[in-house]
């Protein structure tokens, strides 16, 4: 415990902007991330009809954008957080035990490490490579060519830079992951734990309906709402998040009926606090882990069927770059071009098993029956 | 155990009523209605509104329920507007196909990943345990799709450039049977080239199940085999291999049967994009091709039965279950 620990509502208002509790804590690392919050800010300021946009364009582009920015903000406020926690911690709390957990499991550190690779990639993506994604030049001269030093995934068809569109494509896959994983998670949260808490009616008819949906292979669901709309990337966004949650609601559900005969839980409803407020406060902190856990696993899931999706050409549209897209089209040329299909199922694996390593690693370091 | 199946029976109706309520309500949501692509110049307007009643489209919405309801509790599935046929009719070619593909990658998924995961659990933490696992990781991973692709590839086409490549070893990459010559064939002929074709589609459907079955098994194992009643069986001079596969074997198999049920809905989603790649006539060729020719009864009817699909197999798992486990109580 630090004697500077800030208390009382000024420091939780604090705690909302990225670095300024480690300032007031007399911490210089807290400048350069109050800069890095207030530059993402002010970038989504200047841009805000276009964030607006973002929503009835439907421009794949826009998406990317604005899920850049929010991560980064969000980045920023959480290494904050994390930090001034840190500060206060004396190495006894959950995250911090599991954190230690976690350091333990070298595979699971080789996961996040390759994640935060690909995912810098992805943000670095326009100084990493000359080419552009979409230029079409002499075909002629340019197409077909198997991988070299200047071209090291080869090009396609149009003698496009295959590395090139691999990186762009990872922007537009892993954006429509994370929103679609955010959606899926807070609706699956929230269904879960107000299906658990309340129990009674209120849990039968939204865990039947939990059922129903569950009862379709996640694809044909995907599929035949698609075909059913008129086709926008917003529209494969918003599916692809509402198809996955009731996986979440489910594990969310199964947690708070044991978590709410819980004394603590009965402490609340003797203070004569709201539902709400027992639900938000008290009930979903405590089943974060195993939530965290679904969202890491979820977006390794939801990329492998958005690349499905826009495989089946009902997804992301050409010429926009995404993985799947990328698939479909090396699929035409594979005899005689077979790297623009290879390297980005590759990008995918790699991705994924990134994924599913720091999922699994951070399963068995939250997960409390495993632990000793 | 009668009386169990028959609540689990009972029980599964609500659900298949239910899903078919939802599909109502996701096809009442979508502009439009299945008129729409008869609106083009030279469709007079009366003709629009004739269809319009004569499919019951002006009829209130909780009497069109009604019938969408009746009409498929008799087993009319409609007519599809692509195949000029009645749905039951098409879906009766594509339906088997489908069970064929998805059946011979259930035993695939299952005999490899159980047998996988024995190795691994009886040699843990060995070279061999840790290359499985991370063999599984990389296969797991993999889009199903992507890997059909990769073995056509290395399969189908590479090795035909290898001189000394066995024939039977190198795979078709499009349908059930060949397209030329398969009549003239006798009967061990014809199975021999359906098994031939069977081949790549479903080691892509499987595998990355198997992969999965295959760390439940090992996690499954290891935990039977630290049981006390493993250690008398080895106490009393048992072999080694009778006590893993006879006594571990079966309770360690108890928790993997309800995976069947969990990752139905997982192989029948690769079904989709497996059949789409090796263009197999099943019912996931049917609703990719359903969709770009917006026959939109048959997309309904296709993903409805995807979804009863589910529902009997986790029927059929639950009974499994609880046929097998004693321990368990289905009163």
């Amino acid at each position: 415990m630090t004697d500077a620990k800030p208390s009382g509502r000024g420091s939780r208002l604090a705690a909302l902007v990225p670095g300024l509790p480690l300032i007031l804590g007399g911490r210089a690392g807290g400048y350069p991330l109050l800069a890095f919050g207030l530059m993402l800010v002010l970038v989504l300021a200047a841009g805000f009809d276009r964030v607006l946009a973002t929503f009835s364009a439907g421009r794949i582009d826009y998406w990317v954008a604005l899920v850049t920015l929010v991560s980064g903000l969000a980045a920023a406020w959480g290494i904050t957080l994390a930090l001034a926690r840190r500060e206060a911690d004396d190495g006894t709390s959950q995250w911090a035990i599991a954190w230690r957990e976690f350091k333990k499991n070298r595979l699971a550190v080789a996961g996040l490490v390759l994640l935060a690779i690909i995912c810098l990639a992805t943000l670095l993506t326009p100084f990493l490579t000359q080419h552009d994604p979409g230029a079409i030049g002499d075909i002629m001269a340019t197409r077909h060519q198997p991988p070299s030093l200047a071209h090291p995934m080869g090009t396609d068809r149009y003698g496009r830079d295959v590395l090139t569109r691999v990186l762009y494509g990872s922007r537009v896959s892993l954006s429509i992951g994370f929103i679609a994983v955010t959606i899926s998670i807070t609706l699956g949260t929230t269904v879960g734990a107000v299906a658990g808490y309340f129990g009674g009616i209120i849990d039968s008819a939204l865990m039947r309906f939990v059922d129903m949906l569950i009862s379709f292979p996640r694809l044909v669901l995907l599929i035949t709402v698609i075909a059913l709309f008129d086709m926008s990337i917003t529209l494969v966004i918003v599916i692809l998040g509402l198809t996955l949650w009731p996986s979440t609601a489910r594990i969310v559900r199964a947690e708070v009926l044991s978590l709410r005969e819980r004394e603590f839980i009965e402490a609340a409803h003797a203070l004569g606090l709201g539902a709400p407020r027992i639900i938000f406060r008290h009930i979903i902190p405590n089943v974060m882990g195993p939530v965290i856990v679904a969202a890491t696993l979820g977006l390794g899931n939801i990329i492998l069927i958005e690349a499905g999706l826009s495989f089946l050409g009902l997804g992301v549209q050409p010429p926009t770059a995404s993985w799947g897209v990328i698939i479909q089209q090396g699929r035409d040329v594979m005899l005689s071009a077979p790297w623009v299909t290879t390297f980005a199922g590759m990008a995918i694996v790699v991705t994924v098993i990134a994924l599913n390593l720091v999922g699994d690693g951070l399963r068995d370091a939250l997960d409390p029956r495993l632990s000793r | 155990m009668t009386a169990y199946v028959a609540r689990r029976l009972l029980g599964a109706i609500p659900l298949v009523l239910g899903i078919l309520t939802l599909i109502f309500i996701l096809m009442q949501m979508a502009p439009g209605d299945p008129t729409a692509m008869y609106i083009r110049p030279g469709v007079p307007p009366e003709v629009v509104q004739q269809l319009k009643t004569n499919w019951g489209l002006d009829q209130p919405l909780h009497v069109q329920y009604w019938r969408w309801m009746k009409s498929f509790a008799s087993g009319d599935m409609g007519y599809s507007l692509s195949h000029h046929r009645p749905i039951t009719a098409v879906l009766a070619d594509r339906i088997p196909n489908t069970l064929i593909l998805s059946g011979v990658s259930l035993v695939l998924i299952f005999a490899i990943g159980i047998a996988v995961g024995i190795v691994q659990a009886v040699r843990q933490y060995s070279l061999l345990d840790n290359a499985l696992t991370f063999a599984a990781l990389f296969i797991y991973s993999m889009p199903s799709f992507w890997l059909a692709l990769m073995l056509i590839l290395v399969f189908a086409y590479q090795v035909s450039f290898i001189s000394w490549w066995p024939d039977w070893l190198t795979f078709p990459v499009s349908g059930m049977t060949d397209s030329v010559g398969y009549e003239s064939l006798g009967f061990w002929g014809k199975l021999g080239d359906r098994v031939h074709h069977l081949v790549l589609p479903s080691i892509a459907l499987g595998v990355s199940s198997a992969a999965a079955v295959a760390r439940y098994m090992r996690s499954s194992m290891l935990e039977v085999i630290r049981q006390d009643y493993i250690r008398t069986a080895r106490a009393k001079g048992l072999p080694e291999r009778t006590v893993i596969l006879k006594h571990a074997l079966k309770n360690a198999l108890l928790p993997i049967i309800t995976l069947f049920g969990l990752y139905l809905p997982f192989l029948l989603s690769g079904a989709v994009l497996v059949e789409y790649v090796f263009a197999w006539p099943g019912m996931g060729r049917t609703i990719v091709d359903a969709i770009s020719h917006r026959d939109y009864p048959l997309v309904m009817a296709v993903s409805f039965l995807f979804a009863v699909m589910v529902v009997i197999g986790n029927l059929i798992a639950d009974v499994l279950y609880a046929a097998i486990d004693p321990r368990i109580r289905y009163d």
